[in-house]
């Protein structure tokens, strides 16, 4: 009993485990994000070109084509290097 | 065009020791009081957002001075609500006895990506309030005041 309390309340993934669904608390409980945490990349890549931008550009004038222009750069070479890593170790390397 | 807050390169930069203490306690209050206003909002949207959108994925346990000890130097750029989010989670672990956990408010911990992803996210918004830190240490103020209301500011503010 007591190691399926500790289980409970200890391992997040073994609620999925033992069938149980705690409440989500806000700040307390990590997001059940295991399996879509790649999509994260999207929002933070936003948020670091809204804080950049605000700092870094002379004039406001373009802020948002700006920001939109840095997220989809940062997001497009992410995605370049995920298919060049992946071409390397999955195509490259075993031919080596 | 209206209210583009052009930095001020002419006029001679400034040390600005208390805006740049108020950029630390408030991301985008040492832009606010330079005059950068519409600056001071989007940086302190960009930056709170990454570091509640961080908190809020992984947990306060993504602030962890004892075990991410170069992760906490970067969270703290944030500023001192780290210290005091460091301080709460420190005074409320687990307790050891599985039977008390359920009558007891602590932060359950985060695992793998989980966790990355969320130090991830608050440490990037503290080293972005680093640079925001940074620029507003050595800044003229803007070209259109300090704290005065232009036509041009004030219907930026109404929209």
């Amino acid at each position: 009993m007591i190691v399926m309390m500790n289980l409970l309340f200890m391992n997040p993934s073994a609620h999925h485990f033992a069938g149980v669904s705690l409440a989500y608390r806000p700040f307390l409980d990590p997001i059940d994000a295991h399996s879509w945490w790649l999509f994260l990349s999207l929002p933070l890549v936003f948020g670091i070109a809204v804080a950049y931008k605000a700092i870094r550009l002379p004039t406001l004038t373009h802020y948002w084509r700006q920001v939109f222009k840095m997220t989809t750069q940062v997001m497009a070479a992410l995605i370049l290097m995920c298919v060049a890593l992946y071409v390397l170790v999955e195509v490259a390397v075993p031919y080596m | 065009m209206a209210n583009e807050e052009r930095y001020h390169h002419d006029a001679e930069p400034r040390l600005n020791p208390v805006a740049t203490v108020l950029a630390w306690l408030v991301p985008g209050l040492g832009h606010w009081i330079l005059g950068y206003r519409r600056r001071a909002k989007y940086i302190a949207a960009g930056i709170l957002g990454l570091y509640l959108a961080g908190l809020l994925i992984g947990g306060v346990n993504i602030i962890n001075r004892t075990d991410g000890f170069w992760w906490y130097c970067g969270q703290v750029c944030v500023g001192p609500e780290t210290i005091v989010i460091n301080y709460w989670r420190e005074h409320h672990l687990p307790p050891d006895d599985p039977k008390d956990q359920t009558n007891y408010t602590y932060a359950r911990p985060s695992y793998a990506k989980v966790n990355e992803v969320g130090t991830l996210y608050a440490t990037l918004a503290g080293l972005l309030n680093l640079i925001a830190i940074l620029d507003v240490l050595y800044k003229a103020p803007c070209a259109e005041g300090v704290g005065r209301r232009t036509p041009s500011r004030r219907r930026e503010d109404s929209a």
